[in-house]
């Protein structure tokens, strides 16, 4: 293990501090964007958090619970985020076939991959998670005793998804690869079931089932009933417990931590069990290379000369993107996204029938909508260019870049703005909402799938890599967080933007009376209007300069 | 001696390799050639201990390829047609690393990379991170990480590729001197002037099956015809 280790160690501190003009821009604007958003998420959670904390009984359990649901989320995402990085960090690599050639124990090349999975599959979440430590630490006036535990709690958290996550695919991917198309539907539909019954047993949503409360007891009982852990059992739940006792003197969060650290023990049994597998299923899946026995019709003929190549390279980038084993991971996520935020506006429309509060909602939903295009935008259209690998050169030599870059943009372009306008429809449908908000949350949705898309494809040709071949660790790598944080940016300008306008007609239609300002909404969706032709045209040229230039 | 013996391979349907059956003494360099999808890089993986076989046996140097896998990877030094170095390691490192997992001491590895770089002439290179390479500089640090714990076997998928032609012949060279010393060289080729140049035995396999084997010098003189003709007629009859 000590050779394969060092090696990785010398690999590390060469990426880290190889020093060129190109790696040290790419690494302040990493570290300006990351240091932005830690504060601006630090700063928003202290504010909920310092609001929460003086409103007597009923906020210091509602911190509690936000931070448990988030960690909830956390738990399932991770352990999702394990399973997508784990098939091309142990089998589908090149790495992984010359280490076995070399006489290297197979459990040592597991751990060294696991070592790898972890950190490629958890990064980013523990650059939200340390901002929620943190401010929660800040508001409780935590001591160094209160990091330290924290620390340690999150450190065990990660260890136990990725073990639970590598696990169910040291399991299932084999039995992937021999299944047919019938049997891996239908595992897939089972595998979403049963996400679906975990995540709907959760009750997330009874913090926002407020009653109509007229009685102290009232209170009293609503207090109780959301102090029940929504879901008690799971690493997150205790991941919160230990930091709520850790915040008091004594020791009680030593029972909390215990508990993650039996779960992270059982996480390890989960690890050994699959370590002893590794080898057997190494020898047995397909290699690198893939080979198959399965018939294909072949590449169609195209016809017709409108749009001749962008649409022969639509149609490539299609058929790749559904071979990739690793891309069928992520549409998974995002099929599970689109479903639990279905049920989830579903779920909420009976519980509050205020017309100001629905109306709340349906602006409150184009911004979560946005929030989810961001997501897939990052996920599949920021790799789109990356993933064209080797045969770039093939781009650059027989098609036009601007064809490349416009092909590239429309296939990430046409989800998202699909997705959206379905999402924010469905929304606004189940919300019963007017025929103007509805109307502004599908303009707003038009144009951010646009701006959103432009960032992606902008700073994925800014910023390509075409060695990697994974998809999820170039989302996951320094070019994918910085596409997302300036996605998420460029939708908090616009929604402040029309956040002035929102909050003029919640008072004149819902408190003071008068008439909508059309006027302002128009001034408003201008802004927002120019905003995205900016993100949307300046991203994808600055791409397309930084492609022209790239030395093949 | 290297011994396969009724060797298959299944892909789903596709039979990759289909009772393939050869013998490799000691002091030989045996060319593998076929056309592509033939099942060259399929048996070299197996014998490189990267797919177990469905049926059959092997045998490198009386040691059992599938029930001793950990023993026989100390035999094989293995070049796939697609090597894979460490972009961040220079070349002196990636060979230590590969010399540090063989437990090969310094003072060896020094004798050893001496040994190597009179053949592939690294120079100045050798210190350099393996990101700034060229092809042909990959491709030889590649050929000397297969042989710095100086293996029994040596097992090489295309090994021209990208070399210019002085280090071309110096690769030759070095499989020569390498094979002299009572080692085996397995290389699977397109290339079949490289067969005939360097090779004691050659082996064709089309659809997975071994259609001749023997010795190249024996084969030419007998049709009177150089090895690309003889092959291409070969395939031709075959399929």
């Amino acid at each position: 293990m000590k050779p394969l280790l060092r090696l990785k160690l010398i690999i590390l501190k060469r990426e880290l501090f190889t020093f060129s003009a190109q790696s040290i821009v790419k690494s302040i604007s990493f570290f300006t964007v990351i240091t932005v958003f830690y504060t601006g998420i630090y700063a928003i959670l202290k504010r909920i958090f310092g609001f929460l904390y003086i409103e007597e009984y009923i906020g210091p359990v509602i911190i509690t619970r936000l931070i448990a649901m988030t960690f909830s989320s956390f738990f399932f995402f991770l352990i999702i985020s394990n399973i997508i990085t784990s098939i091309p960090t142990f089998f589908r690599n090149p790495e992984v076939d010359y280490l076995f050639s070399l006489p290297l124990d197979a459990k040592k090349i597991f751990a060294s991959r696991l070592i790898e999975n972890i950190v490629f599959a958890s990064w980013a979440s523990v650059i939200v998670n340390i901002p929620v430590i943190n401010a929660y630490g800040s508001i409780y006036m935590g001591s160094y005793k209160y990091y330290a535990v924290s620390i340690v709690s999150l450190f065990l958290f990660l260890l136990t998804t990725a073990s639970a996550g590598i696990f169910i695919i040291f399991m299932i991917f084999p039995a992937f690869l021999s299944f047919s198309r019938l049997k891996i539907a239908f595992t897939t539909i089972a595998i979403l079931s049963l996400f679906i019954v975990v995540y709907l047993s959760m009750k997330f949503n009874i913090l926002f089932r407020v009653p109509d409360i007229t009685t102290m007891q009232g209170v009293l009982d609503y207090i109780n009933s959301i102090e029940l852990p929504a879901f008690r059992h799971l690493p997150s739940e205790f991941f919160a417990q230990t930091m709520k006792a850790s915040v008091k003197p004594g020791f009680a969060w030593i029972r909390p931590l215990g508990a993650m650290a039996l779960y992270c023990l059982a996480g390890f049994v989960l690890l050994g069990l699959s370590s002893l597998r590794y080898q057997k299923l190494f020898l047995t899946i397909p290699a690198v290379s893939g080979n198959t026995s399965k018939k294909t019709k072949g590449f169609p003929a195209i016809k017709g000369r409108i749009f001749r190549s962008a649409r022969i390279l639509a149609y490539k980038d299609l058929l790749v993107f559904f071979r990739e084993p690793t891309q069928w991971g992520q549409s998974l996520i995002l099929v599970l996204l689109l479903i639990i935020y279905i049920l989830g506006i579903i779920n909420s429309s009976f519980n509050v029938r205020l017309p100001v509060f629905m109306t709340f909602i349906s602006f409150a939903n184009i911004a979560f909508v946005s929030y989810l295009m961001v997501t897939i935008s990052v996920r599949f259209t920021y790799p789109a260019i990356s993933l064209e690998g080797n045969s770039f050169w093939l781009m650059r030599t027989y098609t036009d870049l601007k064809t490349f870059l416009a092909i590239k943009y429309f296939i990430g372009l046409i989800p998202i703005l699909l997705t959206g306008i379905m999402l924010v429809s469905l929304g606004n449908y189940f919300l019963k909402t007017g025929k103007l908000i509805a109307l502004i949350g599908i303009i707003n949705i038009f144009l951010f799938s646009w701006a959103i898309t432009g960032i992606n494809i902008g700073i994925g040709g800014m910023v390509p890599n075409f060695k990697e071949k994974n998809p999820s660790r170039l989302s996951a790598g320094a070019g994918g967080i910085i596409a997302a944080v300036v996605s998420l940016f460029y939708l908090i300008f616009s929604l402040l933007v029309m956040n002035q306008w929102a909050f003029d007609y919640f008072r004149t239609t819902f408190f003071f009376g008068g008439k909508v300002n059309f006027l302002l909404l128009a001034a408003c969706q201008s802004v927002v209007l120019l905003l995205t032709a900016v993100f949307a045209i300046t991203f994808p040229l600055l791409a397309l300069r930084s492609l022209k230039k790239i030395n093949l | 001696m290297l011994a396969i013996k009724d060797l298959k391979k299944y892909y789903g349907k596709v039979r990759a390799v289909d009772g393939v059956n050869i013998e490799i003494p000691e002091k030989s360099i045996f060319a593998f050639i076929g056309p592509n999808g033939a099942g060259k890089t399929t048996t070299i993986k197996i014998l490189a201990t990267l797919l177990l076989p469905d049926e059959g046996e092997v045998k490198i140097g009386g040691i059992d390829l599938v029930k001793e896998p950990k023993k026989i990877k100390k035999l094989i030094g293995y070049i796939p047609d697609t090597p894979f170095l460490y972009e961040k390691l220079t070349g002196r490192e990636f060979l230590q690393f590969v010399s540090e997992l063989f437990y090969i001491d310094r003072k060896t590895f020094k004798r050893r990379l001496s040994y190597l770089d009179d053949y592939l002439a690294f120079g100045d290179w050798i210190d350099n991170l393996v990101e700034s390479y060229s092809h042909g500089m990959k491709q030889r640090v590649a050929i000397a990480s297969s042989l710095i714990h100086d293996p029994y076997l040596l097992l090489i998928d295309e090994p021209m590729v990208g070399l210019d032609p002085l280090s071309a012949k110096r690769v030759k060279d070095l499989f020569k001197d390498f094979a002299t010393g009572g080692k085996i060289v397995f290389l699977s080729t397109h290339t079949l002037s490289l067969a005939e140049d360097i090779a004691d035995m050659v082996g064709v396999i089309n659809r997975g099956k071994l259609i001749y084997r023997g010795n190249p010098e024996e084969l030419t003189s007998r049709k009177r015809e150089n090895l690309e003709e003889i092959f291409l007629k070969m395939i031709a009859e075959q399929t």
